[in-house]
Order: structure tokens, then C-alpha cells, then sequence
């Protein structure tokens, strides 16, 4: 199965007292359209779409809206969203600058609903015959433990380990060199992937994280890194997005 | 839908899009990786040359973010010049952020000389014209200041 990789848009981010709305929507075509020349089955995003109290947020939404329907119904590609330290709403509600899509993948008919689904708690989920374990950020309305989730996806004594063949996160990495997203974009809190445990289990699964935007791999976590150059801090990444065969 | 976002970004920016794919593919464990091309970002440091005369790239101007950091001792019209050059070459948006700091102290090599003063002697001989003596007593005066001042090599 091919997955497009890609993540932290930062939608409503401004450099440099630039908008940089139209940059990161060209950048996201660009994503939708090797989607479908790739023939990829699924388009994964890996957080940060927005902060909702931005005042671009709803243009920010309705871009995650617009890739998620046209991919769905114009090619029958599938989409899934995870939840990313700036989209997390702390009011306590669970809701995040994801919430409309999540409604709109919970609205589609039965026998539709796998077209869209947004990740707000840690699941493993099997599309096709493939299983992907997402771990999207932990908010303080509704925190969860990485390690523990995936200690508790072990079998019974004896028994066998359901198999993973992609997990998908937006944590942090220990040891990573912390970027701007660290230094210029700070928001919530440190809670790091549990990469030791997830190799230990399942050592044939690729693993991806979004929150950095250099698109790197580090401790063979693949990062794909924002969709443009968003901070002076940045001047030097390359952006873009992955391609993922599982 | 896409026509209304493009519309709603066009109005944000005058500056053209410039995503596109580049054929940069890199495959680390089966994974692709594909460069999207992207607005650059610049940062004019203050050692760079562009404040000391030098001309700017303007390849690199056309549609960048630009951030400017002055060295200390760069004018309000050297500012304004090199961002103007910036905003001709094309570059979507120019930053200016506050010189940096010069020393607190400063250094010995840019001390202008210290202000000329008269030898020891000629400030003592002054002072031995204008003591309130006759002419004897300032000429028995001066003998004996004047040995003195050659004793100490003045």
C-alpha cells in the first residue's frame, strides 16, 4: 500500500509579516496531485494544521476539508489526520482545529467511512490488510501515555503481537536537535514517542512523525518536515513530503 | 472550492506561489522523500557584504522573505538602501531588525588620542614664574626646581 506522508502545514503561520496561506495551499495541491499520480492509496497527515485561535484558522480548515473531500470522492483516496500540539484546543472539550474533518469522516455512509477518519486518541487502526498505530498528541484535557498505549497493545503470555506495519506520531524524539519548532513555535508540552518499545514490537514497522520541520530521519523515525520554510530558523530545510510503501 | 481558496490566497499575497515539485528524490529504508519547492527564506547577516557595498543576488531576492540584521554602526540610510535594493530585486516581504549591539566599552583600537598635555617641565616651570617671590628668591627657586626635574630625567 503507498502512503503520502506529509505534515505541519502551519496554515496560519505569517514570516516575516508574510501570510504564508498561499505558499503552504500551493505546496498542499502539489501533495494532492502526486497522491493520485502516485497511486497512492491514502494520504497520512501528521499534525499541526493550525492553531484554532488563529485568525486564519477557518482558511486553514477549509484547505484540510477541501484535500479530504476532493482526494475521497474525485480519486478514492483515503485520508487520515492526526492531531498535532497546535491543533489541540485546551478548553478541556477534546476538540481541535481537526474537528471538522473529524465530523465529516464520522458523517460519511457506512461503507464510505474509511475515505476520512482523524486520529484525536491513540488507536491502532486496519485499513486493507495493513495496520497502522497512531499516537497523536497528548493534550492536558486528555492525556494518555505512549508507552503505556503501546505496552498495552502486548498479548497475553505466550501470546502473538498484533503486527504493525505503519505507526504514525506526533511526539517528540529524545535526542532529536530540537528546531524551530522548539525555538520560534513553542506549544503544549513534551511527551516523546516511544521509539525503543515500538522497534522491540514490531522491528519491520515504519515509523512516522510529524512536529519537526526538517524532514529528516532520526533514530530511523522518519520526519517529513513542514510543507514550506516557515521561520528564519528554516532557511535551510528542504520541504516536502514522503511516499511510504507498506 | 479550489478557485475560492485561490482566490482567498491571491488576495493575501501579491507574490506568486511557487510550489512545484523538483525531481530531488532521496529513499532512506524504502521511505521517498520529495523536495517541494518552497519560498526561500534570507537572512542578511551583519558581516554580510551587502553592507559594506556589495551588491545583492538578485536570483535569491525575487520572491524571498528577507530578514536584514544591521551591524552596529550601519545608518538609517544604508538601512533604507539595502532594503530597497531588496524590495527591487523582488523579494515578497523585507524584515529590519534592530542593529546589533555595539561594544560597551569602547575598543582601545578605535580610542581616539588622548588630548595633547604640556611636559612636566613646562607646567613646573609656569608655576615657578608666576610664585608670589621677588626676582632673587625665583631665580634660587628655579635653580633648585630645574635640578630636581634633571635628577628625574624631566
Amino acid at each position: 500500500m503507498k502512503i503520502i506522508v506529509t505534515s505541519d502545514w502551519h496554515l496560519d503561520w505569517a514570516t516575516g509579516g508574510l501570510p504564508r496561506f498561499a505558499d503552504v495551499f500551493a505546496a498542499v495541491q502539489v501533495i494532492v496531485d502526486a497522491a493520485k499520480r502516485e497511486g497512492a492509496e491514502m494520504v497520512m497527515f501528521l499534525g499541526d494544521l493550525t492553531d484554532p485561535d488563529a485568525v486564519r484558522a477557518h482558511q486553514a480548515v477549509s484547505v484540510a476539508m477541501w484535500v479530504a473531500t476532493h482526494l475521497w470522492f474525485c480519486a478514492g483516496i483515503a485520508t487520515r489526520w492526526l492531531v498535532g500540539n497546535h491543533d489541540v484546543v485546551e478548553d478541556g472539550s477534546g476538540s481541535s482545529s481537526l474537528s471538522a474533518v473529524h465530523a465529516f469522516g464520522v458523517a460519511l455512509p457506512r461503507g464510505a467511512k474509511q475515505g476520512v477518519k482523524v486520529y484525536t486518541e491513540p488507536e491502532v487502526e486496519v485499513f486493507g490488510n495493513k495496520a497502522i498505530l497512531a499516537l497523536p498528541f497528548t493534550p492536558r484535557s486528555h492525556p494518555y501515555d505512549p508507552l503505556t498505549f503501546v505496552r498495552s497493545l502486548d498479548p497475553n503470555p505466550g501470546g502473538v503481537i498484533r503486527p504493525i506495519d505503519l505507526v504514525v506520531g506526533h511526539l517528540n524524539i529524545e535526542g532529536i536537535g530540537p528546531g524551530s519548532e522548539t525555538t520560534d513555535m513553542p506549544r503544549g508540552r513534551d511527551v516523546f514517542l516511544p521509539v525503543a518499545a515500538i522497534r522491540e514490537r514490531w522491528p519491520d514497522a515504519v515509523v512516522c512523525n510529524g512536529h519537526y520541520h526538517r524532514r529528516q530521519v532520526f533514530d530511523g523515525v522518519h520526519v517529513p518536515g513542514s510543507l514550506a520554510r516557515l521561520t528564519f530558523g528554516e532557511e535551510h530545510n528542504s520541504p516536502g513530503y514522503l511516499v511510504v510503501e507498506v | 472550492m479550489t478557485r475560492k481558496l485561490r482566490s482567498e490566497a491571491a488576495a493575501q499575497t501579491a507574490a506568486a506561489s511557487t510550489a512545484a515539485v523538483t525531481d530531488d528524490r532521496s529513499s532512506v529504508g524504502g521511505v521517498v522523500g520529495v523536495t517541494v519547492d518552497s519560498r526561500l527564506v534570507v537572512t542578511v547577516e551583519p558581516s554580510a557584504e551587502v553592507w559594506v557595498g556589495g551588491g545583492i543576488d538578485a536570483q535569491v531576492a525575487r520572491g524571498a522573505i528577507v530578514r536584514l540584521i544591521p551591524p552596529a554602526d550601519a545608518t538609517d540610510v544604508l538601512i533604507a538602501t539595502v532594503r530597497g535594493a531588496f524590495e527591487t530585486a523582488g523579494a515578497a516581504a523585507v524584515r529590519v531588525v534592530p542593529r546589533v549591539a555595539g561594544g560597551a566599552v569602547v575598543p582601545r583600537a578605535a580610542m581616539t588620542p588622548a588630548a595633547s598635555a604640556a611636559p612636566v617641565r613646562e607646567v613646573v616651570m609656569q608655576m615657578v614664574n608666576e610664585a608670589r617671590v621677588d626676582d632673587a628668591e625665583r631665580e634660587q627657586l628655579r635653580a633648585v626646581v630645574d635640578e630636581a626635574l634633571t635628577a628625574e630625567g624631566l
